[in-house]
């Protein structure tokens, strides 16, 4: 939510703080707050009446303005397709600080546009950093004096972005709600914004059908207004709506509109004489039903969609937005306003079935106090009075059932033992007080009534966060844990880590893969079996639709995507191992016609792919266990020929083991041991372009070691050396010694070439013999 | 440092020969491998000096130094028929990583966090990855007009009753509920959760659908905030090997009350880095004093009882540890990431 700190000081006059300040104190006291932008008009830039309005004599779409811009006239090549003789609207002359289309910040030059010179220019509302409309200049009110600066007219500002949460976004959706709890936290007052406190009359040719206690209507107020002139909005509203990124309309939406942002409450104005009747209702649409809103979109209405109706046919969607026909332009003279409540569901799916969202949805989304409908109906009307000349005929109005003001009891001694701090009863008393509750301290237990708008106070847990939040959270000392007793980890968690060590040891790697299957696997032979996958009815991806009913597919996949590391020449890394949950059809436990059971699966490729080393797996963990070696799993052969087979070219064995099962088995107690150690490790990352390796064979004399032949390849190879692996040594019989290294080439950001390789390649080895007078083996 | 003369390289040698003789089994053994004979190992740092001497002495060192590391790797070679180990490549900087595995980054991280709960106390529980709206939703006090329910965020499965979907579930705190409830646990109890949790989210450098949390429920007579920090204090100063601080923020959970969201001091500066922001703290997660509704849920009388619930990302935790930059590399399993750890 975008909060104008000009708005902020104008609720909250005694506000000394900065907006780095306030977004400090908000954070640190309620909602996460960041500056989110400024708005700063150049000074140069001032207001300019259009005198005359030419077609440039080179250029179609182009067109000549000459202004008086208060200190002499201009003529400025403009594009905007709006302009017209007699409008006020903003020039900036060379030298002043416009914003482009990417966002980014130019100094005007004095420039010739096909010909014609143009002294500067006329700007829309997105080239002074007023919002993204960029369809024509921006066109002043009629009484903004020519030649004044247009920043004194919509003054420097601060934007803050405020991450509302949803338990207050009742009361805190609005400048108004900010400045309350700015006034909680900092103890300075609120100005609060002045509504009429009229009577009014009712509209005896009127009706308003809405019950009373309606579920999805908690609150209507439908105010008849004559004598209005549509025009122009002041300045000063109109800078208000900029600072929170709306654009202003005419003087009626945007009236609108500022009491949605300055109190939280939406509320909407039909043209009434083009209503089609004096029969107001809010009510669920009938199947047929159809509206159209003001975006021009013609929408079928469901039994999910609340409508306003007139002679009850439907004028708009409630609470989302406002009908076409009964828009307010400049003909209009007469309004109806509405301001209502509507039930947070009820706008949400409303919202969702239209595929339609607006400012004012949002709103009501997260339920708006049912008492602010009377509030921002009188400040509504106050307003339009001013500012459009509007006066009442009269209302009719189904008030919110006020429910009497309940009160809530609180131990005071709660909040300190809670917190596990000293809070005082003074504290505590203050804390509530500041925050507009009434507190009545008479008795041991205190009785405290929260005010109207804090609908998310409920309880005494309610109370406690409020009080210590304004206490502080960071005034409680942390109290070190305890360590006398210590807690236990249950014995088939204590089973998994002891084979997990187990297969370490005998140089397993452990993988983790999603709960997914993948259709996209490539099948490896596995026989189909009759257990039913369980389907996700919104899964990630289509292909991710089941979850799996065994982990070997995806770890064979996980073979797959290795198949370059696992496949190295002398390698030692061919075993991956997977404990994980795979799930089916069935009964085993917690939700009913589920199973879910944990699964080992491990594989061995390449020179370890045999029956035997899967044997002796089974072997080592059945030992651990206590469990014969042909109870704990079973062993497959990836078939050559099979989809995935052909892919890998790797012999593959697998090991399936029903691990729950094995647990079961299990005689004795697992040992395991927990250890823990500070990282040494550091992370690094690795390129994601493939090595190219090449091997080199070298003979030296019995003075250079290997770790002089390794530093002078790096060296030489530098950043593109990802590796250098020796896998092979031995004497030769003439007294020399013959070392094998191969060197991983790779670069960061790039698939090296083979003609880069050979180059890099060949330096090393000259630089070998140069450095230690190696020789390539012959 | 000094340059290396061929007294101290044989010095070196029966340094390591002595150390050799004290191993006693084939873990031993790899131990010794490691400090002496690994790619960060004793010999080979030595060994690396070797550049750096004066062209004089060079070749006298080589020739010593390689007659130091044969002597060493048939040593080696002896003791390991002796324990029955298979023995890793020794000779040259060969890769530690020979014969010996890897754990997941995942694996190590939870590990860590089952060392340091047990030893303040907490018992782990685990519970079902796949669990249904009552347990995952409604006992957290999570109505179902919430929008946490929506289709976009929770993963659903078909084959339930409506009024009771199966779900992936959305986090561990389901696990709480079910811990607590079937054991007919009262409190005092401190229990922790680590466990695979699921959210539809799109996947990016930040984000995942399938990843890992922690969750840790303490309720008794008088279990406070001030407890609470004191726990997250020592957890994280434990995991990471450093001294942190905890400060709170005010936040909103359904299932908290108070919530807040917990930061600690940066381990990575003293005054502001990229990693947090300059601002010289990091977002760790969020928790809070358990909500009287899921209390009674439990069957706990929220008026004699209180405490505190959190629920934290352990691959954000793992990623602070192990300074890893992007939450996708703990699921592609490439070999290039899972042999680092």
């Amino acid at each position: 939510m975008h909060i104008s700190y000009n708005w902020l000081k104008e609720l909250l006059p005694d506000l000394t703080q900065s907006p780095t300040e306030i977004a400090e104190v908000l954070t640190m006291g309620l909602f996460e707050t960041e500056i989110a932008t400024t708005i700063a008009i150049d000074p140069l830039t001032t207001v300019a009446k259009i005198k005359k309005v030419e077609p440039h004599p080179n250029a179609d779409r182009l067109r000549l303005a000459t202004i008086d811009t208060g200190a002499g006239e201009e003529t400025i090549v403009c594009g905007a397709p709006n302009i017209a003789e007699g409008q006020l609207v903003p020039f900036s002359p060379p030298g002043a600080t416009v914003r482009d289309e990417d966002g980014s910040n130019f100094k005007l030059k004095a420039v010739t546009i096909r010909g014609v010179d143009s002294p500067g220019m006329l700007n829309s509302p997105r080239e002074l950093g007023l919002g993204d409309w960029h369809g024509g200049i921006y066109v002043l009110p009629d009484d903004v004096p020519v030649g004044s600066r247009l920043n004194e007219h919509i003054p420097d500002d601060v934007v803050l972005e405020v991450e509302l949460t949803p338990n207050r976004a009742h009361d805190c959706y609005s400048h108004r709600g900010i400045a309350r709890e700015l006034s909680a936290l900092l103890g300075v007052d609120v100005v609060e914004p002045a509504g009429t406190s009229e009577q009014y009359a009712d509209l005896p040719q009127w009706q308003l059908e809405v019950p009373a206690d309606d579920h999805d209507t908690r609150a209507y107020f439908g105010t008849l207004l004559e004598g209005v002139t549509v025009g122009s909005s002041p300045m000063w509203l109109q800078a208000r709506l900029w600072s929170v990124g709306a654009r202003p309309i005419n003087n009626v939406v945007d009236v609108t509109n500022l009491v949605m942002f300055e109190m939280g409450g939406p509320t909407h104005a039909f043209d009434a004489d083009k209503l089609p009747g004096q029969t107001i209702n809010s009510r669920r649409a009938k199947k047929g039903e159809t509206v159209t809103t003001l975006d021009g979109q013609t929408h079928k209405l469901t039994d999910e969609s609340l409508v306003i109706t007139s002679n009850d046919e439907p004028v708009a969607l409630a609470g989302v937005m406002g009908g076409a026909t009964t828009e307010v332009d400049e003909t209009s003279s007469r309004l109806f306003l509405e301001v209502a409540n509507f039930y947070p569901y009820t706008v949400y799916r409303s919202s969702l079935v239209h595929g339609l969202m607006s400012e004012g949805s949002q709103r009501w989304v997260k339920d708006v106090p049912t008492t602010l409908a009377g509030e921002a109906s009188d400040r509504t009307i106050a307003l339009l009075s001013e500012v459009t000349g509007a006066n009442v005929i009269g209302q009719i109005a189904q008030p919110a059932t006020q429910a009497g003001p309940t009160s809530i009891s609180l131990d005071p001694e709660r909040p300190a033992n809670v917190a596990g701090l000293a809070v005082t009863r003074e504290q505590v008393k203050d804390t509530l007080l500041r925050q507009r509750c009434q507190v009545d301290d008479s008795t041991d237990t205190w009785q405290i009534t929260p005010p109207a708008d804090r609908i998310d106070l409920t309880g005494q847990h309610d109370l406690v966060e409020d009080v210590l939040r304004l206490v502080g959270y960071n005034t409680i000392e942390p109290v070190a844990p305890s360590r006398e007793k210590l807690g236990t980890i249950p014995s088939d968690v204590q089973w998994r880590e002891v084979i997990r060590n187990l297969l370490r040891d005998d140089g397993f790697t452990e993988a983790v893969n999603v709960s997914f299957e993948d259709s996209r696997i490539p099948d490896s032979g596995i026989e189909a079996s009759e257990v039913e996958a369980l389907v996700v009815e919104n899964p990630a991806a289509p292909e991710l639709a089941g979850l799996r009913t065994s982990i070997e597919p995806t770890l064979l996949n996980t073979v797959l995507g290795n198949r370059a590391e696992l496949s190295k020449k002398g390698t030692t890394e061919q075993a991956l191992f997977e404990f994980g949950k795979v799930f089916s059809s069935g009964d085993n436990g917690s939700v009913a016609g589920v199973r879910e059971q944990e699964q080992l699966v491990c594989v061995l490729v390449g020179s370890r792919a045999t029956v035997s080393e899967g044997q002796a797996v089974l072997a080592r963990i059945g030992e651990a266990m206590g469990v014969a070696a042909e109870q704990v799993g079973t062993l497959r052969e990836v078939p050559r020929d099979s989809g995935l087979g052909k892919k890998a070219r790797l012999p593959i064995q697998t090991v399936v083991i029903d691990f729950d099962a094995l647990v079961a088995t299990a005689s004795g107690e697992p040992d395991y041991r927990t250890s823990h150690a500070p990282a040494e490790v550091t992370y690094e990352p690795f390129s994601k372009y493939p090595a190219v390796y090449r091997d080199v064979s070298l003979v030296v004399s019995d003075t250079v070691t290997i770790e002089q032949m390794q530093e002078s390849i790096t060296r030489t190879g530098g950043e593109l050396v990802a590796d250098v692996d020796l896998f092979d040594e031995y004497a030769d019989t003439d007294g020399r010694q013959s070392y094998g290294f191969r060197i991983a080439y790779q670069a960061a950001d790039r698939t090296l070439t083979g003609k880069e390789v050979a180059k890099i390649h060949n330096q090393i080895v000259q630089q070998l013999h140069h450095d230690l007078g190696v020789d390539l083996r012959e | 440092m000094t340059a290396l003369t061929v007294d101290q390289l044989a010095q070196i040698k029966s340094d390591a020969l002595a150390s050799l003789k004290k191993v006693a089994d084939a873990a031993g053994l790899e131990e010794w491998r490691v400090e002496y004979m690994g790619r960060k190992g004793v010999i080979p740092q030595l060994l690396r000096g070797i550049k750096d001497l004066p062209e004089t002495t060079r070749a006298a060192m080589g020739t010593a130094a390689n007659e130091t590391r044969s002597e060493l790797t048939a040593a080696y070679e002896q003791a390991a028929t002796q324990f029955g180990a298979v023995t890793q490549r020794v000779s040259g900087t060969g890769k530690q990583e020979a014969v010996v595995g890897h754990l997941h980054a995942i694996t190590e991280t939870i590990r860590s966090i089952q060392t340091i709960m047990t030893g303040i106390g907490f018992t782990m529980v685990e519970g079902p990855l796949l669990e249904d709206t009552q347990h995952d939703f409604d006992n957290l006090n999570i109505g179902p007009e919430h929008p946490a329910r929506a289709e976009t965020d929770t993963f659903y499965v078909s084959g339930g009753p409506p009024e009771n979907r199966r779900v992936l579930r959305t986090s561990t705190s389901s696990v709480q509920v079910r811990a607590v409830q079937e054991l007919k646990r009262q409190p005092p109890f401190k229990i922790f959760s680590p466990g695979r949790t699921f959210r539809n989210e799109k996947v990016d450098a930040r984000h995942h659908h399938t990843f890992h949390q922690l969750e840790l429920l303490s309720v008794g007579e008088d279990v406070t905030v001030a407890d609470f920090k004191g726990v997250i204090e020592t957890l994280f100063s434990e995991l990471f090997g450093t001294d942190v601080k905890a400060r709170l923020r005010p936040h909103y959970f359904p299932f908290t009350e108070p919530s807040f969201e917990a930061d600690l001091t940066c381990i990575f500066c003293d005054d502001g880095c990229r990693v947090c922001k300059g601002t010289g703290w990091i977002e760790i997660g969020g928790a809070g004093m358990v909500h009287p509704l899921v209390l009674e849920k439990m069957d706990i009388d929220p008026q004699r009882y209180q405490g505190f619930a959190l629920g934290y990302g352990i691959e954000r935790m793992a990623m602070l540890k192990y300074g890893i930059d992007d939450v996708r590399l703990f699921l592609d399993n490439d070999m290039r990431f899972l042999r680092q750890f």
